[in-house]
């Protein structure tokens, strides 16, 4: 079993920036109130979030790194959880997915409780 | 005394001159397709070098603001270098790698470091260089029959495969 998470239509079709004081649209606010949430509900369902990020082509790295690596630096999960439970994927602009990658290996790796 | 062809004979010949006027008219169009597109990714790139100095050397710049101009371009550079990689049928260079140095560019860093700022610039400077290189290594450096067989690898082993099928089965229905 899955859930889908689709930033443009359930977030913003713009997000940017990483705290609140870049924009309503930003990183933290995204993490907070979606993500985390969902991620943690898929955890305790034994299922899979889906973040479908197609729809925008132009994501920048304080938003990927605050929404995606903040979810093992502020929200306390593992580099496992999110490797069982958390899927990310944009049919378009394979960097993205590698940026989010790369930005939550090294949160895990700035975080003990990561590795 | 002249070449006396039959009217079939020369119909044939005719058509298959044109067809070979029209492989290298097509061959000509496409490389020079492919010539202005790894030009443009090559301008695209140099255009990514100049900002990311420019924002480097002034103390004025906001983080926030180049990212957004630096993603714009990750997009860009990327979907760009993937098609010049359809184009040629190989991939002259990974368009995610490119992407990801601009797109995974830390862009605080960037105003605050100036050796960070430089290995960046190193970096992009090396992408360019290494299109240049494979595209010439494609279409200049390597003879005609590798060339070929790179661009055409799948092709030439389905077709070497199904040469041996037909072979093997001609042979068996020989023994039979």
């Amino acid at each position: 079993m899955s859930k889908v998470l689709n930033i443009v239509k359930d977030f913003s079709p713009r997000p940017y920036g990483r705290y609140p004081s870049d924009g309503d649209y930003c990183g933290e606010i995204f993490r907070k109130t979606l993500l985390a949430p969902m991620l943690k509900s898929a955890l305790q369902n034994n299922e899979t979030l889906i973040v479908n990020l197609d729809g925008y082509n132009r994501y920048g790295r304080s938003f990927l790194d605050e929404a995606f690596g903040g979810l093992i630096r502020e929200e306390g999960f593992t580099i496992e959880q999110l490797r069982n439970h958390l899927c990310y994927k944009h049919s378009l602009v394979k960097s993205i997915p590698m940026l989010i990658d790369e930005r939550i290996e090294a949160a895990a790796k700035s975080t003990s409780g990561g590795a | 005394m002249g070449l006396k062809l039959d009217f079939n004979t020369a119909h044939f010949l005719t058509l298959i001159g044109w067809i070979y006027v029209f492989y290298l008219n097509n061959r000509g169009l496409k490389r020079s397709d492919i010539s202005r597109t790894k030009d443009s990714c090559i301008t695209t790139i140099e255009k990514i070098i100049d900002d990311v100095r420019k924002h480097a050397d002034s103390s004025e710049s906001n983080p926030l603001t180049i990212e957004s101009e630096l993603t714009y371009f990750a997009t860009k550079v990327e979907m760009k270098i993937k098609n010049l990689n359809s184009m040629t049928a190989k991939e002259l260079i990974s368009a995610e790698n490119v992407a990801m140095i601009i797109r995974g560019c830390d862009t605080s860093e960037l105003i605050s470091n100036k050796e960070y700022a430089k290995e960046v610039i190193d970096s992009l400077a090396d992408s360019c260089e290494k299109i240049e290189i494979s595209y010439r290594e494609l279409y200049f450096d390597s003879n005609i029959l590798k060339r070929m067989y790179e661009r055409r690898e799948s092709e030439i082993k389905g077709l070497t495969f199904g040469l041996l099928i037909l072979v093997s089965m001609f042979q068996i229905f020989e023994y039979l």
